[in-house]
This record gives structure tokens, sequence and C-alpha cells, in this order.
């Protein structure tokens, strides 16, 4: 079931209804925990239930498999799940088998039914809040118990889809069990594994095979051969029409935060608050997603408009929200002015900062500014305030000559009254970096330290083992565990900050700007050791060396690195634009991190492109069937499906597979 | 200097305290200062024969002002050194009691007594005469709430709640709790908004932390 924007206020009026006992907690919402738009939405989505005093469990969650796990082992009393930036590209009531008769109210609740509508139906609903796309098209159209918040896409773009769904399953009904063979397959198709797309060519021999079965057994049937030999090819042509709309490729098209701020328009709750929290959120995806930031920005702009009393004074108590310029450069505000350009991925981009020249030119920049290099090099809070006011007009002159003109562009900045005040832009640089790191101070002297977390690995180990050995798998799983059980601590610093908590906002900056200097260097060290193979159809970069690999253990900071990269190849490579497939080694666990990135139009030109054609992550559907035919030991479990881990010795043949496949 | 001894048993309380209300140690005492409260005491004893010597002068010679003011300082000493002692020991009292009334009077007395190396309380660094204490005031607890007051809980929070619901975040895993008023399914790292009064008793066990 799918509702579109309008209908949002249904469903929350029925959540509310449905868990408003205040003698228990009801509600359950799993949120991904490596995504901040999923972040900044369950933020929102859980100050306002909790405006309603309804009780509630938030569990942050990393992977598939541990979200399947904490679904099962809810109790009878949870009524209602959200699933926040998880669960909209897998067949939920499969994965988390779920069993439809099993999960309706008993009879004896039939009585009451009738009272209060239909409303009291299932046992435990579940709600998603996705904005990955692919839909998974059974929780779309086919279950009952699922309700997907979908943001008109379902209307605008899915019509042939629905229609060939509905076809699907009228024709299996009708066919019942002839089409048994089909129908496993089906269910593969359904599954996160989509099947491979050579079926497709060989559509005719399996029609072929089909005939054969058919023919044995339409001895026994009523219906004539011949209405059977059409139905199964319709059949063919619909499993088609799906098959595509899953192979497509996967990407995001919407902001979470976005969507639950229209809930939240929707019942007139909207405050400043909220509308900084759902900018975070679109702000987050400015980086992997322009042109959903692109998209989102004018709206929220207007909103602020509103939202904001006109007054000018600026008092020490005052917490408002501004449109301001803000520029692409990295934490500004918080660094000096020379790093902000250096370590930005922007710059780097435009300039090459990575090499000699590149840095000449930045040089040069600032000499035609009328900067000089030292005052550049000064903490911006430090730095001379003539600049600084000038520093617009600077900007204007000088830097459509580098092509940097879309450095300035506006932004939001946010007062914290006395406190301080920060960009949004900013804002999302420290919450991704607390989600790295956590905020622990000596966070980070643990990671330059590398083997600190292995050390306390073992050692928990040694506690759990007193007693019996244990295999080398599990031990790596359970490294993977604990690391993963930190990302999920981290979730909370994160969640914290977000209360405006400006000493774990600084530390996050603090974070921010270790780990992009690091990114920095690592990246450099990859130009400059040419890591970096041309494949044809997509970019190889695999790491298995330097000083930082152990930072790059997390799928945000290999991310991070990703877009760096990617960024780098959108303005330097004039031939076409290739998606990036980045690996790295984990000794600790001898696996690879594998991350596919989509490629990316250089900055400026993305808005040019908009229309034509959307920039979509084929990795997903890749890695998944790849994955399925080398049966290379391969562990699918990220939210983000395009991001895998893979056993070290099986990362050769899959890659040389993915190569050959002509997937991507 | 007479004192000298006093001032260190003192200044060892002061610690004490300061240790408790920064939060460490709330389960733990300092090891008591034997020792020192010997020395203290050995200390009062030899003023006091001091004190003796002087008062025998005094009662042959009245008007030697001299061995007045000894007589004075000396005694002085002594009630110093008393209410140093007593200082000391209704600090540690006081702390005695509150862990009694934290850790919920029966499991503790029992803890103690049944199981000494168990618990998490170490009851070595009590003198002898404090552990002994320590159990009657447990009992005295223990009775006081089996008794009439019955149906009071005593142990409960004296500041009435700011919320009625609250945020709490799990600290440890501990599967699924009953409570009188629900099931809490206890995953670490989650959070609830949950009544107060249904989690209180897990807040006070460590498995949760109000936000």
């Amino acid at each position: 079931m799918y509702i579109g924007i309008a209908e949002f206020v249904g469903a929350y009026d029925k959540i509310l209804h449905r868990c408003s006992s205040h003698s228990s907690c009801q509600l359950v919402i799993f949120v991904s925990c490596l995504n901040i738009d999923a972040l900044c939405a369950s933020k929102m989505l859980s100050s306002l239930f909790k405006k309603q005093l309804v009780q509630s469990q938030l569990v942050p969650v990393f992977g598939y498999s541990e979200l399947k796990d904490h679904y099962q082992r809810l109790d009878e009393n949870i009524n209602s799940v959200i699933f926040v930036g998880c669960g909209g590209m897998v067949d939920l009531e499969s994965f988390l088998e779920i069993d439809p008769q099993e999960n309706t109210q008993g009879p004896l609740d039939e009585i009451q039914l009738d009272k209060t509508d239909v409303v009291q139906k299932f046992k435990k609903e579940i709600f998603v809040l996705d904005c990955h796309r692919p839909w998974n098209l059974d929780n779309l159209f086919g279950s009952q118990c699922i309700t997907c918040f979908d943001d008109g896409t379902v209307e605008e773009s899915l019509t042939e889809q629905k229609k060939a769904y509905y076809k699907l399953i009228e024709i299996e009904n009708e066919l019942g069990d002839e089409l048994d063979d089909d129908s496993d397959s089906e269910e593969e198709e359904d599954d996160r594994e989509t099947q491979n797309e050579d079926k497709d060519d060989d559509d005719d021999d399996d029609d072929d095979d089909d005939d054969v079965v058919l023919g044995k057994r339409s001895s026994d049937e009523l219906n004539p051969k011949k209405s059977h030999k059409q139905r199964k090819r319709e059949f063919h042509n619909l499993e088609k029409v799906l098959q595509e709309y899953y192979s497509q490729g996967s990407t995001v098209l919407n902001s979470l935060s976005v969507q639950i701020y229209s809930l939240l328009s929707g019942i007139g709750e909207t405050n400043l608050d909220y509308l900084w929290l759902c900018i975070l959120g679109v702000s987050s995806l400015d980086n992997s997603f322009p042109l959903v930031y692109n998209r989102l920005l004018p709206l929220l702009k207007d909103e602020v408009k509103r939202l904001t009393p006109s007054e000018k004074t600026k008092t020490p108590d005052s917490l408002n929200l501004e449109i301001r310029p803000d520029y692409s450069l990295f934490l500004l505000r918080h660094t000096s002015l020379y790093d902000s350009f250096y370590y930005s991925n922007y710059v780097n981009a435009k300039l090459s900062l990575w090499n000699e020249n590149g840095k000449k030119r930045l040089h040069k920049m600032f000499a035609r500014m009328g900067i000089p290099l030292s005052v550049t090099q000064e903490n911006w809070i430090y730095m001379d305030n003539n600049f600084k006011r000038d520093l617009g007009v600077l900007f204007d002159k000088n830097l459509d000559r580098y092509g940097l003109q879309d450095i300035v562009r506006d932004g939001f900045l946010r007062t914290f009254g006395y406190r301080g005040s920060i960009s949004a832009s900013e804002f999302v640089e420290s919450i991704t970096a607390l989600l790295e790191v956590g905020n622990a101070s000596n966070a980070l002297e643990n990671l330059t330290t590398a083997n600190v977390s292995q050390k306390d690995d073992t050692n928990q180990g040694d506690e759990e083992n007193r007693e019996y050995e244990e295999a080398e798998e599990q031990k790596i799983n359970r490294i993977l565990k604990t690391r993963q059980k930190k990302w999920i601590a981290n979730f909370w610093s994160s969640w914290d900050v977000l209360d405006n908590n400006m000493d774990i906002l600084s530390q996050g900056i603090k974070h921010a700007t270790f780990l992009q200097r690091s990114v920095f260097e690592t990246g450099v060290a990859i130009l400059e050791k040419r890591l970096v193979k041309h494949l044809r159809i997509y970019r190889l970069c695999v790491l298995q060396d330097g000083p930082d690999l152990h930072l790059y253990r997390n799928p945000l900071t290999l991310l991070r690195l990703g877009s760096w990269l990617i960024e780098y190849y959108a303005e330097n490579d004039e031939k076409q634009l290739l998606p990036l497939v980045l690996a790295t080694l984990d000794e600790t666990s001898d696996t690879y991190l594998c991350a596919g990135i989509a490629p990316r139009y250089p900055r400026g030109l993305d808005i040019l492109q908009q229309q034509q054609q959307k920039t979509l992550n084929n990795f997903t559907v890749a890695f998944q069937q790849i994955a399925a035919e080398t049966g290379a030991k391969v562990r699918i479990d990220n939210f983000e499906t395009s991001i895998i881990e893979i056993r070290k010795d099986d990362l050769q043949p899959f890659l040389e597979r993915l190569t050959l496949s002509g997937l991507i | 200097m007479y004192g000298d001894l006093a001032n260190k048993l003192i200044l060892e309380a002061k610690r004490t305290q300061q240790l408790s209300q920064a939060g460490f140690n709330k389960q733990q005492l300092p090891v008591y200062q034997d020792e020192l409260v010997r020395g203290i005491l050995k200390e009062v004893g030899s003023l006091k024969k001091n004190v003796d010597y002087l008062r025998e002068q005094q009662l042959t010679d009245q008007d030697n002002k001299v061995a007045q003011c000894q007589y004075v300082v000396a005694m002085l000493s002594m009630e110093r050194n008393k209410r140093c002692l007593l200082a000391y020991q209704k600090m540690r009292s006081e702390m005695l009691d509150s862990m009694v009334w934290d850790n919920n009077g029966m499991e503790f007395s029992s803890a103690i007594s049944n199981h000494p190396n168990l618990s998490s309380f170490d009851s070595s660094v009590l003198s002898h005469a404090e552990q002994e204490y320590l159990k009657e005031y447990a009992q005295l607890l223990t009775e006081l709430k089996s008794g009439e007051l019955s149906e009071i809980d005593l142990t409960g929070m004296l500041q009435p709640p700011s919320d009625v619901f609250i945020d709490v975040r799990v600290l440890k895993d501990a599967g699924q709790i009953e409570t009188e008023y629900g099931v809490f399914n206890l995953i670490k790292d989650s959070q609830f908004f949950v009544r107060q009064s249904d989690v209180e008793r897990l807040i006070q066990q460590g498995y949760l932390q109000k936000i």
C-alpha cells in the first residue's frame, strides 16, 4: 500500500490512534544509522510523537540483518513499526517473514472492528519512509499491512509498473499451479536479488521450456492450450516490465526530512526548529545527490522566509534562521581561508590542488585577490576584518577566472543566540564526522592508533571465550559486529547534536577537519600513484595500504573519499562520466569494503543536465547479480546497497566479472 | 604538634566527600583510616595524662596562671581531637546510610551477610564497628519497610518528577524486561520515550540512562 503526500496526515492520525495507549510502548521506530537525512527525519518524528505523549522506542540499525533480528524480537505489544531510511527496496513481508494471516487480528476483535473502522486490522502495521529508489513493488501494491510514504512518484511514473503488477497477480491466480516454476523466479525477482538480465534475452528459450511443461499438464486442464500460451507470453512481458524497473539502477529522489516536513505542515505544526532539522536533512544530500538539493532549495527558502520574523535587530538571545550566501568551501568559518579552499572537494576538482601546479594556481589566486598568504592561513575568527568584509566582492571579481564562480551560493545560517552561529552545510559536516568517529575527544587518537579497537575486540573476546575456542569466521563476524555497535553508539552523539549541543558540535567539527585532511592526503596519494584504473566502463581504485587505511572501514568515510575522487574526475575527464568502484582493505577481517559510486556531472552543469538524465547508481543491481553468479563471499548488508563487503580473495574475480557483465 | 593527625583525618574526610560528590565510587568508601584514628586516640591519651597532672598541680597551687593556661590548652586540644574524630565518623556513617537507602536495604544486608565477596561492595574498607552499624542499619530499614510503612515506596525519588514522560537511553542489552506496566525490549543503544514511573526502577538498576 502506498500513500501520497496528501494522505500523510491520515497515516499519522492512524499511528496516533493505534499507539496512544499510555500503559505500554506500542510504537517502534527503526532508523538507518549512517544516514543523516534519516537521522533528522526521525528526530522530527520522535519530537512530534513526544508532543502527543506517544510512548515509543527508537532503534538505530546498521544493516538488513540487524533490522531483521530486532524486528523479529519485538514483543506482542508493538502494533506499529516505522522504518526511516530503510526497507523501501526489499520485499518486507518476505524479508521479515511476516505471515499475513497471523498478522491480522483474531476473530475476537472483529466485533470491535466494525466500530473502529479498519484501523485495527493488523497486529503490526509497518510504515516505510524511504527515499531510496526503486521501490519494491510488493510493498507498494502487494501488501496490506505495509504503508509506504510516497512523494508522488508512484502516481507520476509508475502507472505502467502498477498495471503490470496487478495483471501479473491476476494471471498468477488464474494459472495457479502451472506457474509454480515461474512464480519461483518471480519471487526471486521480487527479492533484492534481481534476476540476471540475460534471462530477458533467453526469454524465447524459456518459453519453449515452459511450453513443454504446459503440454504435459494441459491434458488434465480444461482451458484450451492456446490461451495458456498467450497468457504465458503476457506473463513474461509483464515480468519484463517489472524487471526493467528494478534493474534501472538506484538513487535517492527526495529527502526524508522534507517528507516529514510536509506531514508537519499538513497538521500545522511547522516551526523554526523543525525547519532547521529539515534543512539539515536536505543539505546532507547535497554532497552525493546535488540534484535533489537543488530542487528542494527554493522550497526551503520560501519556508525560511515565511517563518522568520522580519525584524532585523540582532539580540543575544535570537535563535533565527537566515538565508545567507554560503560557500562550497570546507568549513570556512571554523578553519582558515586557505585550508577551506585547500580541502574543499570542489576547489580541488577545479584547480587540481593535489599537484604542485594546482597549489601555485591557488596561491596566485590569493595574490590576485590581494590577500596575503599569511592572512589566509589565520583562523577565520582572527582574520583581518577588512578582508572578511570585502570577501564577497573579491570573490565576485576574481573567481570567474578560475571557474570557481559557483563557490558562492545561497545557504542557511542558524544563530544560536550568544552561543554562536553555524551554517547548515557546516553543521552537516559536523554530524557526518560524528557519525563516523563519535564524540569522544580521544576518538581520533583511538583511530590513529589504528589497532585500539582491535585490541578492545580481542579483550572482549577473551572474556567471552573463556570456555571455548572460536572459529576464525565467527571472530571476524564479532569484530564487525562490535564495530557496527560503535557506529550505532555514534548515532546518539549525532542525535544529541541536533539538540544544539554546542560542545559536541565543535567536537564534530574538529573531527571533520581531521577526516577531510586525511581524505585529502589519501586522495593525493591515490592520484600520485595512479591507483585509479580506467576500465572502459568504470574506474577502479583498490586501496591496499596507506597510513589511514583503517579510517575507511566506515562506509561514510569511504564515501567521503569516493566523492572527493569522483568530483575530481567529473571536472578533469572530458571524455565521459564514469562511475567509480572504490575498495579498501580491512585487514582485521580480511575483507574489502567496496563501494560503487554513481558518476556525477560537474557542478553547475548538473542543473542543465537535470532534465535530460538522472544519474542512477547501477551498482546496486550489478553487485547483487554478480555476487549470485560468482558465488563470491559477499555481505550485502548496508542499506546503501551499492556498498558491500567482500572477502579478500574474491575481489579479483568479482571485479573481472563486473567488467565483463555489461551491467553498468 | 597536637592536632596534626586530626587535621589529616579531616582532610581525608573532605576528600571522601568530594569523591562521592564528583560521582566516583558511589558504591565505594575509601579505606577506614585505622592507623590515623589510633594515632589520634593515643594523642588524646597522652593529653589526658597531662591534664590529670596539671589538675593535681592546680589543687596545690591555686594562683599559678601558667599552669592554668597549660591546662586549658591541653583540654582544648583534646576537645578538638574528639570533634575531628566524631566528624570523620559522622561523615562515613552518613555515607553508609545513603548507601543502604540506595541499595534498597534488604538486598544489601543479605549481600553482605551471605556472600561478602560477591557483592560489589567491599566490606573490608570498613572498620569492625562500622560493619556492625551497617548491618543493623540495614536491618532497621528492612523492618521499617516491611512494617507499618510497607505500602509506601520509601526508596523512591524525593524530588517530584518534572515530566510524566521522559527520554531514556538503554545502556545494556537485557532482552525483554517485564515491568508492572508492560514489557520493555531493551536493545543496547536504543531510546525510549516512556512514562517515568514505569522505568524508574530500571534507571536505578543501571539499565537505562535518563536523557
